[in-house]
C-alpha cells in the first residue's frame, strides 16, 4: 500500500463519515460556478449587464463565504478524526507526513465535490436559465460552453483545498498525542463571557443601526455602516447569546423544569461553534433578503408604454441639421433590411400652465392621416382630445377636463372630450381643430414630428443607439428628440428585469448556502446527539419529551439566524428607502422575507423530521 | 417480605437466521432491601437479562414484575415514566451528560418530573453528603475522576428514591481503589435506605459486597450463594463457584483483596 492509496482508501472506505464535508464543499462549488458561468455570460456581455461590478462583488463573496464554510468544516471534520491521528502518531508518523495525508485527502474530495459542482451547476444553471427568462419575460439565454467559468472555478477550489489542508495542520500539531488519542471525546470548557468584547458588540450593533435610521448616507457610511453591523452580528452570537443563557439559567424555576434543562445547557455547550454558524447564516440570509427585497421594487418602478410608432424623431424649428437626421435613420433602417412606414407631421410645442409639462398640438385632419383607428371622426372648434397619462406620481393631471394652452403671450382654452392613451413616447399630445391648429401655427415655430413604424423592433438596439448618438449625441440636443421603443424597453423592462432576475439567483444561492450549513451543522452533531438521547431513553426520557427537545434546538438553529438577518435586513432597506429613492421598498422587503420564511418553515420541517427520525431509531430502538 | 422484583419462567430467544435462545426458563425473586448480585462468563446472558429487567428489552416469554408491576406491557410513553420513577440505573461507562456539570446530572430526573426546585436542592445536598461528591457539585464532568463519576452516576439514580435499582458492571471501568470506594457507597447507601440493588458484574471483589449472587451459565440458572457474616469467606466461595464454572480464564479479574 502506497502512501496516496492509503489516503484514498481513508476517503473511500468512510464515506459516510467524509459524506457531509463532501456534499457541503461540491455545494459551494456549485454556487460558484453558477454564478461565474453568469458572469461570463456572452448575452451579457453585450451591453445588458449594466452592474458588472456588483456582480463580480458577489462572486466574490460567494468566495469569501466558500473559504469560511469549508475551513469550518474541515475543522469539524478533523476533530471527529482527532484519535486517528493520535493513533498514525504514535505508529511514527511525522507531522509532515500527516500534512501530506491530509492534503491528499483533501485533494481526492476537492477533486470529487469540484466535478460534482460543476456538473450540478450545469444542470441547475439550465433549468435555472430558463426558468428565470420565463419569470421576467426575457428571450432565454442560452446555455453555452462555459471555458472561463469552468477555468475559474476549478482553478480557485483547487487552490483552495490545499491552501485550506495546511492551515488544518495547527489544529493537530498544537496538541500532544495523548490528547489527539483521546480525540472527540474531550469535552470542551463552559466558555466565559468577556465584559469587554460584550460592551463593543452592543456598541458596534447600536452604531450601525442607528447611522442606518438617522446619518446621511454615502459610500462611506454605507461601508461603516455594513462593517459595524458585521462585527457587532458576531459578537452578538459570541458574546451577548452567552450573557443570555446564563441568565436563563441563573433563573432555576425556569432551568430546572423539564427539559429546559436539556436545551439550554447543550446552547451554552455549544455556543462557540453556534456563534461562528449563526453569524454566517444571518450574513448571507440577510444579503439575501436584501438583494430580493430592493430589486422586486426597483421592478415595479418602471413599465413599457405602448405607442404606434416604434422610432420618433422631433426636429424643433431651430434644429439646423433635420435632413441631414432624417437621412442617417432612413439610411440605418433601410441598411438593416428594416421595412418601414414613415408619417411627417407638422406640430407645435405649447405651455399648459405653471403646473403641467408642454404638450405637442397637432391638427385633427394630421391625426386622422397618421394614426390609425380614430374613433373621433369630427373635432369643433375649442374641443381636444388628449393623449397622455392622466396620471403623473402622485398628482393627476388635468383633472377637470379643460386645459388652456399657451404660447408666448396667446392663450387658448380648449376642453378636452377625453383623454387617451399615449400615442407618442417623446411627450403628452393635444389633438385639436384645424381652425385652431392655423390660428395657433400664425404665431408659432412649427417643429416637424417623424414617426417609423415597422416590426420586430427588438432587433433594433443596436441601430437606435447608433441614431441616438448621432442626434441627441451624449447628453442632449436643445434642438432635437429622439425615441426609439428598443431603447425605451432596454432601460424599462429588460434591465430591471435582469436585474431582478440576478437579485432572486443571487438570493437564491446565497439562501441555499444558508440552509446547506445548517444541514452540515446538524449532521456533524449527529452522531453525538445520538450518544445524548441514548443514555437519556435509559434513565427514562420518553419519545416525546427527546422530540420536544430536539425540535427545540434545531428551531433555535434555524430561526435565530433568520431573525437577526430580518432586523439586519429591515435596516438595510430602511437606508435604501430613505436614500436611494426606492419609494416601495419596505413594502415588497416584507413581502419577500414572509416568502423566505415560508420557504425556510418547509426546510426546517423537512429537516427536523429527518433528524428526529435518525434520533428515534437509534436512541428507542429495542 | 414483600417482592420487589419477581422474575418467571423467562425465555429471550434471538430472531434471525440463526436463531439463538440467549435466556432458558429463568426465574427467581428479589425481596425489598435486598443487594443481588449476577455472575456469569461472557455470553452466559448477564446482560440480556439486565436488558429485560430495565425494560429496555422485551422477554420472548415470561413475565418481570417491578413491585406487582408488569412494565413490558405499558405502552412507550408510559414506560418511560415507569422506568425514570421505578427503576435507577448505573452504567460501567457512567453515561453522565458533559454538557451538564455535576449537580446537573444528578438532578436531570428529577427536572424531567418537573419536581420543585427546593427539593430538589434539598435531596442533592444529602445525597451528595452520603456520597462524598458535595465538594465537587459545581464541577463538570472532564474535571472529576472515573471514582466520583461513579458516584454521581449513583447518586442520579437514586435522588427520586426507585424501587429498583439496577447496576451494570458499575466498577468495570475503575481502579481498585475507587471500586471500593463506589462498592462501599452502594453497600452503605443498600444499608441506610433500604434501597433494593441488582448488580451484574464480572468482579468477584465487587461481588462480595452483595447480599446474594446469582450465577449464570449459557442462559440458565446455574447456582446461588448466600454471603454469610465475612467478606473475605464470602469472596473465597465466589471465586470457587466461578472456577468450578470454568469460561474464560480472562474473564475474571485479578484478585485484590
Amino acid at each position: 500500500m502506497t502512501f496516496p492509496q492509503f489516503a484514498f482508501r481513508n476517503v473511500t472506505r468512510n464515506l459516510r463519515s467524509y459524506l457531509a464535508f463532501y456534499l457541503s464543499s461540491s455545494f459551494a462549488v456549485m454556487i460558484f460556478f453558477m454564478f461565474a458561468m453568469f458572469i461570463f455570460h456572452p448575452t451579457l456581455k453585450t451591453g445588458y449587464m449594466m452592474n458588472k461590478k456588483g456582480m463580480v462583488f458577489a462572486e466574490w463573496t460567494i468566495f469569501i463565504f466558500s473559504i469560511l464554510f469549508i475551513l469550518y468544516s474541515v475543522s469539524a471534520f478533523l476533530k471527529v478524526r482527532k484519535k486517528e491521528f493520535g493513533i498514525l502518531t504514535i505508529q511514527g508518523a511525522s507531522p509532515q507526513q500527516i500534512r501530506l495525508l491530509i492534503t491528499l485527502e483533501n485533494v481526492f474530495i476537492g477533486l470529487a465535490s469540484i466535478l460534482t459542482g460543476i456538473i450540478g451547476g450545469t444542470v441547475l444553471a439550465k433549468l435555472f436559465f430558463t426558468a428565470g427568462t420565463y419569470i421576467v419575460e426575457m428571450e432565454p439565454m442560452q446555455l453555452y460552453f462555459p471555458w472561463e467559468a469552468l477555468g475559474l472555478t476549478v482553478g480557485v477550489f483547487f487552490g483552495l483545498f490545499v491552501v485550506i489542508s495546511q492551515f488544518t495542520l495547527f489544529i493537530i500539531r498544537t496538541e500532544q498525542t495523548i490528547s489527539l488519542l483521546k480525540g472527540s471525546q474531550k469535552p470542551k470548557k463552559e466558555p466565559k463571557p468577556s465584559i469587554l468584547f460584550s460592551i463593543l458588540g452592543v456598541a458596534f450593533l447600536g452604531a450601525g443601526f442607528g447611522m442606518a435610521l438617522v446619518a446621511g448616507i454615502d459610500t462611506g457610511s454605507a461601508v461603516i455602516i455594513m462593517v459595524c453591523t458585521v462585527i457587532g452580528t458576531y459578537l452578538f452570537y459570541s458574546q451577548l447569546s452567552i450573557w443570555a443563557l446564563k441568565l436563563l439559567k441563573r433563573n432555576k424555576r425556569f432551568y430546572r423544569k423539564g427539559i429546559n434543562l436539556l436545551w439550554v445547557s447543550d446552547l451554552t455547550y455549544r455556543v462557540r461553534d453556534n456563534a461562528r454558524l449563526f453569524f454566517i447564516v444571518s450574513i448571507v440570509s440577510a444579503v439575501a433578503f436584501t438583494a430580493t427585497g430592493t430589486l422586486a421594487t426597483y421592478k415595479s418602478i418602471f413599465s413599457v408604454e405602448d405607442t404606434p410608432y416604434e422610432m420618433e424623431f422631433l426636429s424643433l424649428s431651430t434644429n439646423k441639421d433635420e435632413s441631414e437626421q432624417l437621412t442617417f435613420i432612413q439610411q440605418q433602417l433601410v441598411q438593416n433590411n428594416i421595412d418601414y412606414k414613415e408619417s411627417k407631421i407638422a406640430m407645435i410645442e405649447a405651455q399648459q400652465g405653471p403646473f403641467n409639462y408642454p404638450v405637442l398640438v397637432l391638427s385633427h385632419k394630421d391625426w386622422i392621416k397618421n394614426f390609425p383607428k380614430s374613433k373621433f371622426s369630427h373635432l369643433e372648434k375649442g374641443v381636444g382630445i388628449y393623449f397622455g397619462e392622466t396620471k403623473r406620481g402622485e398628482r393627476t393631471i388635468l383633472p377637470r377636463n379643460k386645459t388652456k394652452l399657451q404660447l408666448d403671450n396667446q392663450q387658448m382654452p380648449i376642453k378636452l372630450q377625453s383623454i387617451e392613451k399615449p400615442i407618442s413616447s417623446l411627450s403628452d399630445v393635444i389633438v385639436i381643430n384645424e381652425e385652431n391648429f392655423n390660428q395657433l401655427k400664425r404665431k408659432a415655430e412649427v417643429s416637424t414630428w417623424y414617426g417609423f413604424g415597422f416590426s420586430n423592433w427588438k432587433d433594433t438596439l443596436d441601430i437606435s443607439h447608433k441614431i441616438q448618438n448621432n442626434i441627441v449625441g451624449e447628453t442632449y440636443n436643445p434642438n432635437a428628440r429622439y425615441f426609439s421603443k428598443a431603447i425605451g424597453y432596454l432601460y424599462s423592462v429588460q434591465v430591471p428585469s435582469l436585474s431582478l432576475f440576478i437579485g432572486l439567483f443571487i438570493a437564491i444561492v446565497f439562501f441555499l448556502a444558508a440552509g446547506s450549513f445548517l444541514y452540515f451543522r446538524l449532521f456533524t452533531d449527529l452522531y453525538e446527539e445520538r450518544e445524548k438521547y441514548r443514555s437519556l431513553a435509559k434513565i427514562g426520557l420518553s419519545e416525546k419529551e427527546m422530540i420536544k427537545s430536539a425540535t427545540l434546538q434545531t428551531a433555535i438553529l434555524f430561526f435565530l439566524p433568520f431573525l437577526l438577518a430580518v432586523i439586519d435586513t429591515g435596516f438595510a432597506l430602511h437606508v435604501l428607502q430613505r436614500e436611494g429613492g426606492f419609494p416601495n421598498v419596505l413594502q415588497s422587503g416584507i413581502l419577500t422575507i414572509l416568502g423566505f420564511f415560508l420557504l425556510q418553515l418547509l426546510y426546517f420541517m423537512i429537516i427536523r423530521s429527518s433528524y428526529i427520525k435518525n434520533l428515534k431509531e437509534y436512541a428507542y430502538r429495542q | 417480605m414483600t417482592d420487589v422484583l419477581q422474575v418467571k419462567n423467562i425465555n429471550k430467544i434471538y430472531d434471525g437466521k440463526a436463531p439463538f435462545q440467549a435466556l432458558t426458563n429463568v426465574s427467581y425473586q428479589v425481596e425489598k432491601g435486598e443487594f443481588i448480585g449476577i455472575m456469569g462468563p461472557s455470553g452466559s446472558g448477564k446482560t440480556t437479562l439486565l436488558n429485560l429487567i430495565s425494560t429496555i428489552d422485551s422477554p420472548s416469554s415470561g413475565e418481570i414484575l417491578i413491585n406487582g408491576q408488569e412494565p413490558h406491557k405499558l405502552k412507550k410513553a408510559k414506560l418511560a415514566k415507569f422506568r425514570r420513577k421505578e427503576l435507577g440505573f448505573v452504567f460501567q461507562d457512567f453515561n453522565l451528560l458533559d454538557t451538564l456539570t455535576l449537580e446537573e446530572n444528578i438532578i436531570l430526573p428529577l427536572t424531567l418530573e418537573k419536581t420543585d426546585s427546593a427539593i430538589m436542592d434539598e435531596r442533592v445536598q444529602s445525597i451528595s453528603k452520603k456520597l462524598g461528591i458535595d465538594e465537587i457539585l459545581k464541577k463538570r464532568t472532564y474535571e472529576v475522576s472515573g471514582g466520583q463519576k461513579q458516584r454521581t452516576a449513583i447518586a442520579r439514580a437514586i435522588i427520586h428514591q426507585p424501587s429498583l435499582l439496577l447496576a451494570d458492571e458499575p466498577t468495570g471501568n475503575l481502579d481498585s481503589k475507587s471500586s471500593k470506594d463506589v462498592m462501599e457507597t452502594m453497600q452503605s447507601i443498600n444499608e441506610k435506605d433500604q434501597t433494593t440493588m441488582l448488580m451484574v458484574t464480572h468482579d468477584p471483589y465487587a461481588a462480595s459486597y452483595c447480599h446474594r449472587v446469582i450465577f449464570i451459565k449459557d442462559g440458565k440458572l446455574y447456582n446461588e450463594i448466600y454471603r454469610g457474616v465475612n467478606q473475605k469467606v464470602f469472596y473465597q466461595q465466589i471465586m470457587d463457584v466461578l472456577s468450578m464454572l470454568g469460561g474464560d480464564a480472562d474473564d475474571l479479574s485479578t484478585v485484590r483483596l
